[in-house]
């Protein structure tokens, strides 16, 4: 009696890794397209991100340090500055007043520019007043009209030459802010579904392609497992390498940003150009892989059917 | 009008093996239905003991490929049971399925090989999804590329092969494994008279080592040169036995046809 052979899974893994190669190997254009495909679609997303967690940044710079700026008449005194200080400080509502003084408003705006820093020489000097920024309790931020109260009851004040409240800014910049993350969710979810569909396309051609093939190997006895994870994996390595080439697409497309934008985003005020954190980074990788996988699954349903 | 339910032929038909073992294959009271009115099998009953070579004869839509079918495991019988080395496979799972394939070797008509893979590409699919080492792929290959006579073709392409060469091919694919079963579909039916021969050869020398074989053909000519036991089918029914070449049935179709042989 002839001896059937025995296997080993770790041959079995490895035939099966060779065979999700060798789908790469035997229709490389068609992978290339779909891999383009993919990172320009996986790009979009990530580069719609980073502006709407710039847009997030800048207006987090703007606001979120001072809630209300005083501006002081050129002739207020340092010790009617304190005095005023200690009187708003003291007004319910109010968490903290920090000022600043002529000199060290001027030292900011060259700060502030940078490279531009000099501009501040050349303007006269009350174009640096001192100035009181009113930092609010929660409550008393988020309830317009008090602060507009609080507003018109310091504008009376004598020594106050002016109140800016940001209201305008902060509206315009939030919606801005709303439709730049709205944006890139729409984008996120537009490229998830682009790369279920090109994956899913471009497995279900090699499937087609391999169709003799597959029912070749059930007949040699190949498990439904050995059949499909080689697709699998070729859907799942694919989306992965897309997104990773979008990254890198975007790393580089920062840099050339960065060396445009980054001399100006000081001057609005939002420092520099801040990039995807780490794990976002690791979320859009983990986020592409999946969208590979599911891509390959739903091709393969077909398959099972056969 | 021949009472297929009493027919036993295990009683009948003596295999070539000792009586007391466990039958390879037992196929008892097995039907298949495609249309209710029109079973591709009915009612079929036999055992088949290793060692065995067996034609399955029948014209054209007899049943022997829907038989090829159920003893692959690619089909499940409506009726009656199928056991392998004495267990029911009806119920197996679709990977303890796959597992029993790997002692099976099947050879087709149309050889079915990968028209744009290398000779050692097709032989080495039954042996990569058992799991053995590239390196043991490469020397097993070697060997039953010798074996059916074409050394040193491994990187050739199947599709750039003769119809004979690819037979050879794809005998050497069931061969690999060393299967246990060897079932042929009209493995002669698209091959000239020499390469015909030497299909029947590599057969009958695989079976001497020990393989069963089972061969569905509708070729005579075949059997009568190369007389094995033999089943012969009609309309899905058995109609037929035969020890090598003395076939006894009460079918008067049948008993033509096994004259003629």
């Amino acid at each position: 009696m002839m001896e059937p052979m025995q296997g080993k899974t770790i041959f079995r893994v490895a035939h099966i890794l060779l065979r999700a190669v060798s789908g790469f190997r035997r229709r490389p254009w068609l992978h290339a397209v779909s891999l383009f495909t993919l990172a320009a679609a996986f790009l979009s997303f990530a580069a719609t991100l980073t502006v709407a967690l710039n847009l997030n940044h800048l207006i987090g710079g703007w606001v979120g340090n001072s809630e209300m700026t005083v501006y002081l008449k050129d002739d207020t005194s340092d010790a009617e500055i304190t005095q005023l200080k200690n009187a708003v400080r003291a007004i319910d509502g109010v968490q903290k007043v920090q000022v600043t003084t002529k000199a060290r408003a001027r030292e900011k705006f060259a700060k502030d520019l940078g490279a531009y820093g000099d501009i501040g020489s050349t303007l006269p000097k009350s174009a640096f007043p001192a100035s009181l920024d009113i930092y609010l309790s929660d409550q008393l931020s988020r309830d317009r009209d008090s602060r507009h109260q609080l507003a018109a009851r310091l504008s009376k004040v004598n020594m106050i030459d002016e109140v800016e409240l940001y209201d305008d800014w902060f509206e315009r910049l939030s919606a801005m802010s709303t439709m730049g993350r709205t944006a890139a969710w729409g984008l996120g979810l537009l490229a998830a579904v682009v790369a279920i569909l090109v994956v899913a396309a471009t497995v279900r051609t090699g499937v087609s392609a391999r169709r003799k093939e597959i029912s070749v190997m059930r007949f040699v006895g190949a498990t439904q497992a050995y059949v499909r994870l080689p697709f699998l994996i070729e859907g799942a390595v694919e989306a992965t390498l897309a997104m990773l080439l979008a990254l890198l697409s975007l790393h580089y497309l920062m840099n050339h940003v960065d060396s445009v934008l980054g001399s100006i985003m000081p001057l609005l005020g939002g420092g520099s150009i801040i990039r995807l954190q780490s794990t976002i980074l690791f979320s859009l990788i983990v986020g592409g892989f999946l969208a590979g996988l599911l891509g390959a699954r739903l091709s393969l349903r077909k398959l099972e059917e056969a | 009008m021949y009472n297929m339910t009493t027919f036993n032929i295990q009683t009948n038909v003596p295999s070539r093996h000792l009586s007391d073992t466990t039958p390879l294959i037992k196929l008892f009271r097995v039907s298949k239905f495609y249309k209710p009115e029109n079973p591709a099998l009915f009612d079929v009953s036999f055992d088949i003991d290793p060692g065995d070579f067996l034609y399955i004869a029948g014209a054209s839509g007899a049943g022997k490929s829907t038989l090829l079918k159920l003893l692959h495991l690619g089909e499940q019988p409506d009726t009656g049971t199928i056991q392998f080395n004495g267990h029911d496979v009806s119920s197996l799972k679709p990977s303890a399925i796959s597992v029993l394939r790997r002692s099976m070797g099947i050879i087709f008509q149309d050889f079915k090989l990968i028209d744009d893979l290398s000779v050692a590409a097709n032989i080495g699919l039954s042996l990569e999804v058992i799991g053995v080492s590239p390196a043991f792929i490469h020397q097993r290959v070697g060997e039953v590329l010798e074996e059916v006579g074409l050394p040193g073709i491994e990187d050739e392409m199947a599709g750039s092969l003769s119809g004979g060469e690819q037979q050879r091919v794809a005998i050497a694919r069931a061969l690999a494994p060393n299967p246990q079963l060897i079932l042929a579909d009209e493995p002669t039916g698209s091959l000239d008279t020499y390469s015909a021969n030497f299909v029947l050869d590599m057969l009958e020398s695989i079976n001497e080592r020990g393989a069963t074989v089972i061969v569905a053909t509708h070729d005579r000519m075949l059997m009568a040169a190369r007389p094995h036991r033999t089943l012969a089918l009609e309309n899905g029914k058995l109609v037929g036995f035969s020890r090598k070449g003395a076939f006894k049935s009460r079918d008067t179709k049948f008993s033509n046809s096994a004259e003629a042989i």
